[in-house]
């Protein structure tokens, strides 16, 4: 009996082993270090250095490392072999800017934010880093108005079917001053938020290709937005909540601007909300494109610039949209950056890593999320003293940017101009 | 009255003959028919002679006689109910000929089970036995499709999904070839052409072909498939004929049971003798399915009975009658699991056929085979829909022009409605054939001439919903009666030549045959729709010797179109004045305007067929067919869009509306905007074009006795082309308008579709007589795939407004830039080449192999298996225009087995 035990004992001793020798952390392949130069615009000073967050995003787990660069360099430890996607972002009061970029910053009054355009790097030895990797960082200003709120995809009935003709958009004065909407464009940048965009090298050009495009009415002054108040867009303005049909929805009765176009579907447009003026459709591009607010999850881009500017803007052709050389191509307007205002570039959840930038980085270096049910909403900075949100604008959606989902059971994030949900409050941080 | 009962005793009651030559150079050809195993004489066979279209029928000792046969070598041949038909050439005059047949049964040496080339016709007609029906387990006349030379099986036998018969085109989507094809039971068609049930329902197959699910299998003896240039007989098709031979005659009881996944059938029937010398055939033939036996959400049920009285009375004349009756239930609806159930779509189809035929083969020299039939179907369908309909819109339903006021609809409802549609068909056919034959037997001519007339009409109520203020559809649907409809009437007359001409003192070889028609039919006679139609056919062929035949067809059919085109609803235009809500008010006001729809310069759909084709044999027991044709469809049914209307109406903006004693009001005087739509009344008219070539092979390579061991290769290569000869109308470049104010005119067949494949199936077919076992293994292939969509929109030939259409000038193509046409430039409406415009697709090779097994366990008891896809080929494979793979034959594997009893 004894001899039993003590064989059993043995084997048991020795499998133990065996099970915490295979526990045994294995070493995983490490680059010692890895460098990053970040490089500054053009007309900051040649003794300007960035000082701003670099991060290094793992594609294959989308782990996220994020150090602070110093001296225009910033340097990652022990970095594991894989796919990144390397970006920077930082921001600069107004004094900095001045200082650092004497020659382009003598009009702007207010802060910037400095954005890269996404990066990619494969680092599977320790070759791959025995060179700084090269980013370019870009200047822009922070909007007056920004978009604050995208509910762009719509949500389910009761009986799971879809509902998405309650969809709207929120503009939001950020600023300190009044600001007109009167003649604001607002469109939608051409592509999928489940892939790329088909135009190369978006991400560092100067324009951001638009599809559909409505404005606002308004002779200049007739639309004032005060500080920290903010203008709706919705697809239909009215009560979408119905006890026995929808619950899960949103009342846009109250909507400043309804999309309402004579003819159009009646399925997406069934009545024109008589109290609420109606946004101008003034571009598609193509006969074929849904009206504004037709589709899903589309990425929206707010700029400014006269009628006759806009009318005079030749359409160009979408890359691959010939493809049947007839008038089934798309003819986009080119928006520059300078004109635009505002964009969230965005993805449909899940195609973070599909979805590549639809607008150029110095407009949006990164994209926020957009999905079924859900709304995305802008983060508050801080407040002023006086009580005004000022909402987060780096121009770096996917940091600006958090979505929430909504339930049957609790709409209330879907209401507009609501500013006191915890995720969009300062050092709320999204999971 | 008693003389021509006495002619007719005469005629059809003549004993039999002491001696069979007689003076003007014919003779009677006298058979007796038995068994072969019994040797027991065999009544009630058909003993014909194809070539001059003579026949007998035996009488309770087995004998026939065909008097006035010409003097020469005749094919002889025999059929009769449960044995396999008989054939041997004979001389005439000659002695008595003495047929033994033997009982058809999985234990003979020559079991067919692969579709054989009908040899008798000049036409190039695929014929399909019971045997090879049983082996192929087929649960709907669409199963036997796939032993024509290249079709090859893609997909599990189903009952879910309706299917009609095509005949030699590569696109699936081809309602037109469907619509064309003919179905006919016994000589009578199946008419589609009252069908009407558009709205509500499983499916709807009006406008298409007959669904063949509702025919069953188990009653047919044999199908013949007109591939090639139809006779002159048949008429009201365009594409092929689809010929179902039933069962008549005397036999046991038969009981069948397939189990498939997803399908089970059963059958039961039984051939009774009636009388002295008829039989009395009834079938009975339930069968259910479902898209996945896992669920319940698509249903089929099929009921299908039939009694065929057959009545030979005495050896030169024959009668049949056939009762048959249709109950089908088509069901698919949501899972009980669903959170919405009580949401379905539901075809029930309740019909009947009365049908009787008579034919007389005479002595007299013009009456030789004179035949009549006569037909009645009626069909009640019911289409109806149940869904959960998303409403929040306007409801407009006016019947009438003018504007009215609309109504808000629920924002959600469940809406309910259906068509019931009763079509009726009629037939009525009269056909002679006599001979006359030069008296050296080297120049032969059958005529065939008849005369016929159709009717199809539809009295149904039509399109229903079940609350007016909660319709089925939030668009505008207005319902009609269908019994307002005219009937469809069609008379046609035809005339045909079957021809042998012998280039030798023999008589034989070498030869040319030929069937030569024409057909000339008329619909709506003295009506204001009246057309007509000639159809020329010629079928001909030389053969230098006996293994060796080339020939050559020209044909043209011509289809008729249904009632839905020829009287088509008028065109309803629904425009929005005012829609304006406030608060929990609305106020919707729209204006509707009604156009007249009727078709103008509607012809007959025509098709143009050319065959050429060789057929030889090499080695005893083999045949090869090698066949080029080429099918062109210029004027196929589809709408027309070249008539555009402008409309003038008023809009009034929401903001104008105002809210007075509680309710919505506008400034009916002072519209805000007085604007104009151009309106497409689209009429039906013959602007769909489909032209398709091809090859097709059909080798039976012979049997190796050794083993018992038969090789089939058979299939084709085809082309399909397909475009409609409208010109394309386009919105300019960038408009936003929701009210067309200005279209560009490109040029007819800018779109253009081309598809090819090559396909092949080898059959080897293993009999063991010994055990009576036979299995069929198919090794069949998808060679060639290939399609290409071809789209030249670049410069408009004109544009269209409210004036009326402008041709685009030479000058202003010179500058289009400087042309600007309601704010819109030429230049911008010039579109280049596209990359892709001429950019083909094509895929690789997919190979399948399918196993059919059928064992005779015992003469009452029979045991078949069947296993689509046997390798479980389920290959990943990429176009050439996409490296993004695709699954194929991804549902395409099943298995199932089949137990018949004979008692």
């Amino acid at each position: 009996m004894k001899k039993s035990i003590l064989i059993f004992a043995a084997a048991a001793a020795f499998a133990g082993a065996v099970v915490l020798s295979s526990c045994e952390r294995k070493e995983i392949a490490t680059i010692p270090e890895v460098t990053v130069q970040v490089n500054l615009p053009e007309g900051f000073s040649s003794s300007a250095v960035y000082s701003g967050e670099v991060s290094l995003t793992d594609k294959a787990t989308g782990k996220v490392k994020t150090v602070k660069a110093e001296n225009s360099v910033a340097v990652f430890k022990k970095v594991p072999y894989g796919a990144y996607t390397v970006t920077a972002s930082a921001s600069l009061t107004n004094e900095e800017f001045k200082a650092q970029a004497p020659e382009i910053s003598a009009s702007v009054t207010a802060g910037i934010s400095l954005n890269s355009n996404p990066v990619d790097a494969v680092l599977s030895s320790n070759e791959d880093a025995s060179e700084p990797i090269v980013v370019n960082v870009a200047w822009s200003i922070p909007s007056s108005l920004v978009i604050s709120r995208i509910y762009n995809f719509g949500t389910l009935k009761l009986d799971n079917k879809a509902y998405n003709i309650d969809k709207y958009i929120e503009i939001y004065n950020n600023s300190s001053e009044t600001q007109y909407v009167d003649g604001l464009y607002l469109g939608e940048a051409y592509g999928s938020i489940v892939s790329a965009s088909p135009y190369a090298n978006i991400a560092t050009g100067n324009f951001c290709y638009v599809q559909r495009v409505v404005r606002i009415p308004g002779n200049g002054t007739q639309y004032p937005v005060e500080p920290g108040k903010s203008i709706v867009i919705a697809q239909n303005a009215k009560n979408h909540i119905d006890a026995e049909v929808i619950t899960n929805t949103v009342d846009l009765s109250g909507a400043d601007f309804e999309c309402y176009v004579e003819g159009a579907l009646a399925s997406q447009f069934p009545s024109d909300n008589a109290d609420v003026p109606n946004i101008e459709e003034v571009f598609g591009a193509n006969k074929n494109a849904a009206r504004f607010f037709g589709g899903q999850g589309t990425v929206p881009v707010l700029f400014r610039m006269t009628e006759t500017l806009f009318t005079a803007l030749n359409a160009v052709l979408a890359p691959g949209t010939d493809a049947y050389g007839d008038a089934y191509a798309y003819y986009c307007k080119p928006i520059a950056a300078s004109d635009i205002l505002d964009a969230v570039d965005g993805f449909r959840v899940g195609f973070e890593n599909r979805g590549g930038p639809h607008v150029p980085a110095v407009v949006d270096a990164s994209g926020a999320l957009f999905n079924q049910k859900n709304i995305t909403l802008r983060k508050i900075a801080y407040y002023t003293p006086d009580g005004r949100a000022v909402l987060q604008d780096t121009n770096n959606s996917s940091k600006d940017f958090v979505i929430v989902e909504s339930t049957n059971d609790d709409a209330s994030i879907l209401v507009p101009r609501k500013y006191d949900v915890p995720q969009i409050q300062p050092g709320y941080t999204a999971e | 009255m008693l003389t021509v009962v006495r002619i007719l005793a005469i005629l059809f009651f003549l004993p039999f003959p002491k001696t069979a030559p007689d003076d003007s150079g014919t003779a009677s050809v006298m058979v007796t028919v038995e068994d072969k195993k019994a040797s027991s004489p065999l009544q009630g066979a058909v003993v014909k002679i194809p070539e001059y279209g003579l026949w007998a029928v035996t009488d309770e000792k087995g004998r026939a006689v065909i008097r006035k046969v010409p003097d020469g070598k005749v094919k002889l041949e025999c059929s009769i109910l449960g044995y396999v038909t008989s054939e041997l050439t004979v001389a005439v005059p000659g002695p008595e000929v003495r047929l033994k047949m033997e009982e058809q049964s999985f234990s003979i040496e020559d079991v067919v089970v692969v579709a054989t080339r009908d040899k008798n016709a000049e036409s190039t007609i695929s014929k399909i036995g019971r045997q090879a029906i049983d082996h192929l387990q087929a649960t709907s006349v669409t199963d036997l499709l796939q032993l024509l030379p290249g079709n090859i099986v893609t997909s599990n036998p189903s009952l879910t999904t309706p299917s009609a018969f095509t005949n030699r085109t590569l696109d699936k989507y081809d309602s037109n070839n469907a619509f064309g094809a003919s179905v006919m039971i016994d000589g009578v068609p199946v008419s589609n052409n009252a069908d009407m049930n558009t709205k509500g329902g499983v499916h709807s197959t009006a406008g298409g072909g007959v669904d063949l699910r509702s025919i069953g299998t188990d009653d047919i003896e044999s199908v013949e498939i007109v591939r090639g240039i139809p006779s002159a007989e048949y008429g009201d098709m365009s594409s092929g004929a689809l010929i179902i031979n039933s069962r008549a005659g005397i036999s046991d009881l038969k009981l069948k049971a397939k189990i498939f996944p997803g399908v089970r059938q059963f059958y039961a029937g039984k051939g009774f003798k009636a009388g002295r010398a008829g039989s009395l055939n009834v079938n009975l033939d339930y069968a259910d399915g479902k898209s996945d036996p896992r669920y319940t959400t698509d249903t089929y049920l099929r009921a299908l009975a039939s009694v065929l009285w057959t009545v030979n009375a005495g050896r030169n004349a024959s009668f049949t009658t056939r009762l048959s009756t249709t109950n089908v239930r088509d069901w698919s609806g949501a899972d009980p699991s669903e959170v919405v159930r009580d949401v379905w779509k539901s075809t029930r189809e309740n019909g009947f056929t009365l049908t009787h035929s008579g034919k007389f083969s005479t002595p007299l020299f013009l009456l030789r085979n004179l035949k009549y039939d006569l037909s009645f179907s009626w069909k009640r369908s019911d289409s109806f829909t149940r869904t959960l309909v998303t409403g929040g819109q306007p409801l407009i339903d006016s019947r009438t022009e003018g504007t009215f006021e609309a109504t808000m609809l629920p924002r959600q409802y469940y809406g309910e409605g259906g068509t019931i549609g009763i079509p009726m068909n009629g037939f009525a056919k009269i056909g002679d054939s006599f001979n006359l034959n030069t008296r050296s037997g080297r120049f032969k001519n059958r005529f065939n001439l008849g005369a016929e007339y159709r009717f199809d009409g539809n009295v149904g109520p039509g399109f229903t919903n079940a609350n007016p203020a909660l319709p089925l559809q939030t668009s505008p649907y207005r319902a009609r009666a269908f019994k307002d409809i005219p009937f469809l009437h069609q008379i046609a007359a035809y005339a045909e030549d079957n021809f042998s001409i012998s280039l030798s003192g023999s008589g034989e070889f070498p030869r040319i045959k030929g069937q030569a028609g024409v057909r000339w039919a008329m619909i709506q006679p003295g009506m204001g729709e009246q057309m007509s139609s000639l159809s020329p056919r010629l079928n001909i062929s030389f053969s230098p010797f006996g293994k060796l035949s080339f020939r050559a067809g020209y044909g043209i059919s011509e289809k008729v179109p249904s009632l839905l085109m020829l009287y088509p609803d008028v065109s309803w235009l629904d425009l929005m004045n005012v829609n304006a809500s406030k608060g929990d008010k609305y106020l919707g006001v729209y204006t509707t305007r009604i156009f007249e729809h009727a078709p103008k310069d509607l012809r007959p759909m025509r098709s143009e067929k050319v065959e050429l084709g060789v057929d030889f044999s090499l080695w005893k027991g083999s045949s090869f067919s090698l066949i080029a044709w080429r099918d062109d469809v210029s004027d196929g049914f589809s709408s027309r869009n070249d008539e555009w209307i402008p409309v003038v109406f008023n809009r009034w903006a929401a903001s104008s509306v105002t809210e007075e004693g509680g309710v919505l009001v506008y400034d009916k005087v002072h519209p805000t905007v007085v604007d104009t739509t151009l309106f497409c009344n689209s009429r039906m008219s013959n602007t769909d074009v489909h032209v398709s070539k091809g090859v097709e092979f059909d080798f039976n390579l012979g049997k190796i006795r050794a083993t018992g061991t038969s090789l089939f290769l058979s299939g084709a290569w085809a082309e399909t082309e397909y475009w409609s000869s409208n010109e394309v109308y386009e919105e300019p470049r960038g408009s936003s308008d929701t009210y067309r104010k200005i279209l560009f005119i490109y040029p007819a067949g800018a779109r253009k579709n081309l598809n090819r494949s090559m396909t092949a199936s080898l059959r080897v077919v293993q009999s063991i007589p010994a055990i009576a076992f036979v299995v069929s293994g198919t090794i069949q292939a998808s060679l060639y795939n290939y399609s290409k969509n071809r789209i030249d929109i670049e410069t408009p030939v004109a544009w269209q407004d409210a004036e009326g259409r402008h041709p685009v000038t030479a000058a202003q193509l010179a500058d289009p830039s400087a042309v600007l046409l309601h704010g819109y430039s030429l230049a911008d409406n010039i579109y280049p080449k596209g990359a892709y415009s001429d950019r083909a697709e094509s895929w690789p090779s997919l190979w399948t192999v399918n196993l059919r097994v059928t064992k005779e366990v015992s003469r009452r008891f029979n045991l078949s298996f069947y296993v689509n896809n046997l390798l479980f080929s389920q290959p990943w494979q990429s176009s050439s225009i996409s490296s993004t793979k695709v699954e194929k034959n991804s549902n395409f594997f099943s298995f199932g087995f089949e137990i018949s009893l004979n008692l």
